[in-house]
């Protein structure tokens, strides 16, 4: 780490699209709030946003019905995960003394208010995101015409919260491509200009002090 | 095996608005028709029709003896098509396991994906360069395969709509007093071959017309020709 | 601009006429009925057998066989000769809420069974919507729908489509929707009565609806004008002078709880969960409170208002939500997940040791569970 993978990363990040060598190959996709991942060649992106300065991307290989990848980064709190551009969704917000079970039932809840049916979350734990501590959990639904549906989801609690989803049926598309999710999230790099030590996010937030170093003033 | 008229519903609404016209099939690379027996037969999924009458404010109400009529007449039409080629057709019941279910729920959805991205004036997919067409409802579609002997399987809906005398009137009163015509009705029609050994949608038609009038069987007669077009099948 | 409007008025006058094929049938439904194929009323319940053919494939559907005996049984009492063109269809959603398809069709929501405290409150319910469907008001609300609609939509297009003729049409319907509903209200109460259902227990249906609405204090008032049912006020006044009058009358008392829970209950946990998950836990909290008075150990309901209390997260819920999760422990047949939830709240609120506590205990009450790691990762931050 240090000075040359950053001035590395500010390079790239000047450039529309960072290539890597081969045409054809995985490429370096940046998803926000300081974090990359690999992205091969089948997926097509889609920008949507900025809701109050945020990006989320969207990801597809055969249409968002069949697979869909979602990177929503760096949400603040007192905001929601999803844009709610018209403001009638009255979706749940994003609290920084969250426990990773809150966040997870804050996607859950705002998955429901978007429609989807029947939504069970299911296998809580910790994963590595980048050089911190994500959680990660699965869960299923069905959406409104009855198809049953699969997913999975990685969050991240870094002095902003990011989300990154995968849905797709469960009838052939979710387990056939999983194995290029669980690409995208073994390749997740993270760039922290302030780095927190990640178990103690939350016991900071909730003012309790468990052994854990005083936190810097973020301005988040 | 019916097809949920909600799905349908939903597939109609990614269509394009009034001044659509009939667009082209499109089949995937490569295809090479062959029947696992001497006997060959292909499995009917619907169809699911639907036939309405346009009321004045512009709604559509369902008319249960024109789509019984219509219904009839495609099913009639399309046997005939597969018969001159030896093929028998066998008519979907009812889906006996969930399995089968998510199976028809999940050809809605490909077909969802299929109207969005394989059209020109649709997203085009990085995963289909070049115009390819490459969808498919994965192997668990030789769960059909097994239980009605059949190598193919060809789902088919169609909706189609007819001005009522009020909305006629309406229509003629809007031309007379603003100038402008009220909407009138419309024919769409989607139709997918797709392989139940791999689950590969193989061929995939979508029709959109003002014209035809399905409650007659020579009008259904040329609906139906012009929905199996270049069916390789 | 008035020549327009009064031609348009005239047009809209001969469109009234115009539209559709009005069947000809008798009011009420008799048995073996069918509907001439060309008539609206049969385009109707064409969309009814596919609206039902979709409800019995979706993930929806709840097969259980008691519960569905247990339903047919119920409705085909109430239906009395016309038994046998009715079926029951059961779905788990969380709205409370009962209908009945023009094709004979009667949906029951899940969230209806779990606010029901016994048979007699499902049966006037039942009855009442047993009621649309025999006296054909899908049919006669469509046709005046239509009718209303073709000549309001032309005078709203050549007004210049300006909102008030709409809203003219609206209201009309609405009021005309108010009548069905009350003439269902009266059918269903007479129907359930005649079985031998207790009548004071329509009013109880109606009192919990408006205590439930009331402890939401996001919940608009709708419009009166616009409603398409009776006030619940209005609803509460009917029921309870009928009562009364019923009361003098019949010795009518009947219940029905026993039976009733012991189809209702073992299936109440999965329902539970849906309510919650609705978000709206105001309303939850409300509908658990007034369960729990009937059965103040169950450890489920218990939990669940722990959750509605944990996940509301206002000012005093996390007190709230502790005092429920340790009445679930100290209860009968309290989910694992309550000592897990019981650690969350009190990891929360700064208290290590009970935090600690509550997750050694999910720990070893459910050794295998997959969110294992979780709770670890919580010990460890609190240290052990």
């Amino acid at each position: 780490m240090g000075i040359k993978l950053v001035s590395l990363f500010l390079l790239c990040a000047t450039l529309a699209g960072c290539q890597s060598v081969a045409p054809n190959g995985p490429r370096i996709a940046d998803v926000g709030h300081g974090i990359e991942v690999s992205r091969q060649a089948a997926w097509t992106v889609q920008e949507i946003g900025p809701p109050r300065g945020k990006h989320q991307y969207i990801w597809t290989v055969d249409g968002f019905a069949l697979n869909e990848m979602v990177f929503t980064t760096g949400i603040s709190r007192g905001d929601p995960i999803f844009p709610d551009p018209q403001d009638d969704y009255d979706l749940p917000v994003y609290h920084a003394t969250m426990l990773p079970d809150e966040v997870m039932e804050l996607v859950a809840a705002s998955l429901r208010k978007f429609g989807y049916q029947q939504l069970r979350t299911d296998s809580l734990h910790p994963v590595p995101f980048g050089t911190a501590t994500g959680f990660r959990f699965s869960f299923t639904y069905t959406t409104d015409d009855g198809l049953e549906m699969k997913g999975t989801a990685v969050i991240a609690q870094r002095g902003g919260l990011d989300v990154i989803l995968f849905t797709a049926p469960t009838e052939y598309y979710f387990d056939h491509y999983l194995p290029m999710v669980e690409d995208v999230f073994a390749s997740i790099r993270v760039f922290d200009v302030d780095v927190t030590i990640p178990a103690c996010e939350f016991a900071n937030a909730l003012s309790l002090s468990f052994g854990c170093p005083t936190p810097k003033k973020t301005s988040n | 095996m019916e097809r949920s008229s909600a799905t349908f519903a939903l597939i109609l609404l990614s269509l394009c608005a009034a001044g659509c016209a009939t667009t082209a099939a499109r089949t995937a690379r490569d295809v090479n028709i062959q029947f696992s027996s001497p006997t060959k037969r292909v499995l009917l999924v619907g169809p699911a029709v639907e036939l309405s009458e346009v009321t004045t404010s512009g709604e559509e109400e369902v008319r249960a003896d024109w789509t019984a009529a219509a219904g009839e007449f495609i099913v009639k039409d399309i046997s005939a098509h597969f018969a001159a080629t030896q093929t028998e057709l066998v008519i979907a019941n009812k889906p006996s396991t969930p399995r089968e279910v998510q199976l028809v729920k999940l050809q809605g959805a490909v077909e969802r994906s299929i109207l969005d991205h394989a059209y020109s004036g649709g997203r085009p997919l990085k995963s289909k360069k070049g115009g390819t067409f490459d969808w498919t409802l994965g192997p668990g579609a030789d769960a059909l395969r097994q239980r009605y002997g059949a190598d193919y399987a060809l789902f088919v809906g169609v909706h189609d709509s007819y001005t009522s005398t009020g909305r006629a009137v309406l229509i003629a009163t809007t031309v007379l007093f603003l100038g402008v015509p009220a909407p009138g009705g419309r024919q769409y029609g989607l139709a997918s071959l797709v392989d139940l050994r791999t689950g590969n949608v193989i061929w995939f038609n979508e029709l959109s017309t003002r014209h035809g009038d399905l409650r007659t069987e020579a009008e259904a007669q040329r609906s139906v020709n012009d929905l199996l077009k270049d069916i390789p099948l | 601009m008035r020549g327009r409007y009064l031609s348009g008025l005239f047009l809209a006058a001969s469109l009234f006429n115009a539209s559709g094929n009005v069947s000809q049938a008798a009011e009420t439904i008799v048995p073996g009925y069918q509907p001439r194929m060309d008539s609206d009323e049969a385009g109707l319940w064409l969309e009814a057998d596919q609206l039902e053919s979709a409800l019995r494939q979706s993930p929806q559907h709840v097969a259980d066989e008691a519960l569905n005996d247990y339903l047919e049984t119920l409705v085909c009492g109430l239906a009395g000769a016309q038994c046998a063109s009715i079926r029951v269809l059961a779905i788990e959603t969380p709205e409370s809420n009962a209908f009945c398809l023009p094709n004979g069709t009667m949906v029951v929501q899940t969230g209806l069974l779990l606010r029901m405290e016994n048979e007699a409150q499902l049966a006037f319910v039942l009855g009442h919507e047993l009621a649309h469907y025999l006296k054909r008001h899908s049919l006669t609300h469509h046709e005046a729908r239509r009718n209303i609609e073709g000549s309001m939509h032309l005078l709203w297009m050549l007004s210049g489509f300006t909102l008030l003729p709409k809203l003219l049409a609206d209201g009309w319907l609405a009021a005309h929707d108010r009548d069905q509903e009350r003439e269902a209200d009266a059918d269903g109460f007479n129907a359930a009565v005649g079985l031998g259902y207790d009548p004071r227990q329509a009013e109880i249906i109606w009192s919990n609806v408006e205590q439930e609405e009331s402890a939401n204090p996001k919940r608009s008032s709708p419009s009166l004008f616009l409603a398409d049912h009776p006030t619940n006020k209005e609803r509460l006044a009917a029921m309870k002078q009928r009562a009364g009058e019923l009361q003098a009358q019949m010795q009518a008392n009947n219940l029905g709880t026993e039976a009733f829970r012991a189809v209702i209950l073992p299936l109440r946990s999965a329902w539970l969960e849906q309510e919650i998950n609705r978000g709206e836990f105001s309303e939850s909290i409300a509908v658990l409170q007034r369960l729990i008075k009937s059965d103040p150990g169950d450890g489920h309901l218990q939990y669940y208002l722990g959750e509605s209390y944990r996940r509301r997260n206002e000012k005093g819920d996390n007190d709230r939500a502790l005092a429920a999760y340790r009445a679930a422990i100290a209860g009968t047949n309290a989910p694992v997940a309550a000592h897990r939830s019981l650690g969350l709240v009190a990891l929360k609120s700064g208290q290590k040791t009970a935090a600690r506590e509550a997750f050694h205990q999910y720990l070893a009450l459910a050794p295998d569970a997959n969110d294992r790691p979780t709770v670890e990762y919580y010990l460890k931050t609190i240290g052990e």
